[in-house]
């Protein structure tokens, strides 16, 4: 069954309410910088199941928005695993070609060599910070906000910094010891 | 690289290494964390040190950020639409009318059932039989749980729930056996679990059954 064949086959109180429901996750999903196409194969496996749950639950009758939620929870478990499994059956090659993050304002010839060796350093250095700092750590330099490090460990404030902070010098030192000097004035 | 006299570079490069490490980095899925513990992150259930284990990983698998990303605008649009409460302030969300069902079932388990006596139970909520594992189980190791078959029914989920009321394992498969490698993160002490049939919308039940998490 298609998304529009399945849309169909909704009531319009419970296609309201899958609407609604899909419109917050497109708006939250943007945030995220995620792709439209992924958002899209969700809300379609929650409407196929809905409308095979049609006449077996009265929620479903009812458009109640937290069987909607629940729903969506495990249709993107289940796109996960399939995803997952495609991916494990294509096999793909794994690139493992230089990056250049490292290039310099003029041409370097060097400089796609400097980055890519930059990023092994960066990540081996990671690897040797203490268990309880590193997700910290490595959250801070994927270009997530304290805020949100804190709102997804239920840290506070105070605590994430700290982590943060000691996690950093550990990281700082490390990449001393490589020859590597970093400017820290940000975090 | 220019180690002569080493290099100074500043966080934004560092930040953009790392993000361009990430982003060419490609594992193999099987060492990956399963969707269901990523799903765990995101909703603050289990004990922190296997949450920090899990951000870990996804933090350095490309692939894992994605299906975290993902899982995050799920749970954050049901928050928004009122459907469940933010990751902290989670209790036992359901339905009223299955809350009181468990508490029902809770109720009638302290007055029926003795510890020992783990056999199953008919009614409207026993359509579900369980048949492993015992009453008791090693702290530390992977737990298989085992029902038999309902009619009907697609998947099942399995709940494991704290003496408070609290999710501490949710998994959902299409057989009738599961082993959680979730559970051999469980402290010891005493949680409760039961299997709902889904079909896919949620059907018979299981009673709540006793599990007790003995230390080694």
């Amino acid at each position: 069954m298609t998304f529009e064949e399945a849309g169909q086959h909704l009531s319009l109180a419970l296609e309201a309410a899958v609407s609604r429901y899909g419109a917050m996750v497109r708006q939250v999903g943007r945030k995220y910088r995620l792709d439209e196409s992924d958002l899209d194969e969700v809300m379609q496996e929650v409407r196929i199941r809905l409308w095979r749950a049609r006449g077996t639950s009265e929620m479903v009758g009812e458009a109640n928005t937290s069987y909607i939620y629940r729903t969506a929870s495990t249709a993107a478990l289940d796109v996960l695993r399939r995803r997952r499994a495609r991916q494990a059956d294509r096999h793909d090659p794994i690139e493992e070609g230089p990056v250049a993050v490292l290039s310099a304002p003029t041409p370097d010839p060097h400089g796609v060599l400097e980055g890519s060796e930059l990023a092994s350093k960066v990540a081996q250095a990671i690897e040797t910070i203490a268990e309880s700092r590193r997700p910290a750590v490595r959250m801070h330099l994927a270009g997530y906000p304290r805020e949100e490090i804190a709102s997804l460990m239920g840290w506070t404030e105070a605590k994430t910094r700290n982590l943060l902070y000691r996690g950093l010098a550990d990281l700082r030192e490390r990449l001393a010891q490589e020859g590597i000097g970093w400017d820290t004035t940000e975090a | 690289m220019g180690h002569d006299g080493g290099v100074k570079v500043t966080e934004a490069q560092l930040k953009e290494a790392y993000q361009a490490h990430l982003a060419r980095s490609r594992r193999d899925r099987a060492s990956c964390p399963s969707p269901e513990a990523i799903q765990a992150l995101v909703r603050r259930e289990g004990d922190e040190a296997s949450r920090l284990a899990t951000l870990d990983h996804v933090m350095s698998c490309g692939d894992c950020r994605t299906e975290l990303d993902l899982l995050r605008t799920v749970e954050e649009a049901g928050q928004r639409s009122g459907a469940v409460a933010a990751p902290g302030r989670r209790r036992w969300m359901m339905p009223a009318a299955l809350a009181a069902t468990l508490l029902l079932a809770v109720g009638l388990g302290r007055l029926v059932l003795k510890p020992a006596e783990d056999t199953v139970r008919s009614g409207d909520t026993g359509r579900v039989e369980l048949i492993a594992p015992g009453a008791e189980v090693p702290a530390g190791s992977p737990v298989s749980f085992a029902w038999r078959p309902v009619e009907g029914a697609s998947r099942y989920r399995l709940e494991v729930l704290t003496p408070s009321g609290d999710l501490a394992i949710e998994a959902e498969t299409h057989d009738t056996a599961l082993t959680s490698d979730s559970a051999a993160r469980l402290a010891p002490g005493s949680y409760q679990w039961w299997v709902i049939a889904l079909s896919p919308a949620p059907g018979p039940r299981s009673e709540l059954r006793r599990l007790r998490v003995i230390a080694q």
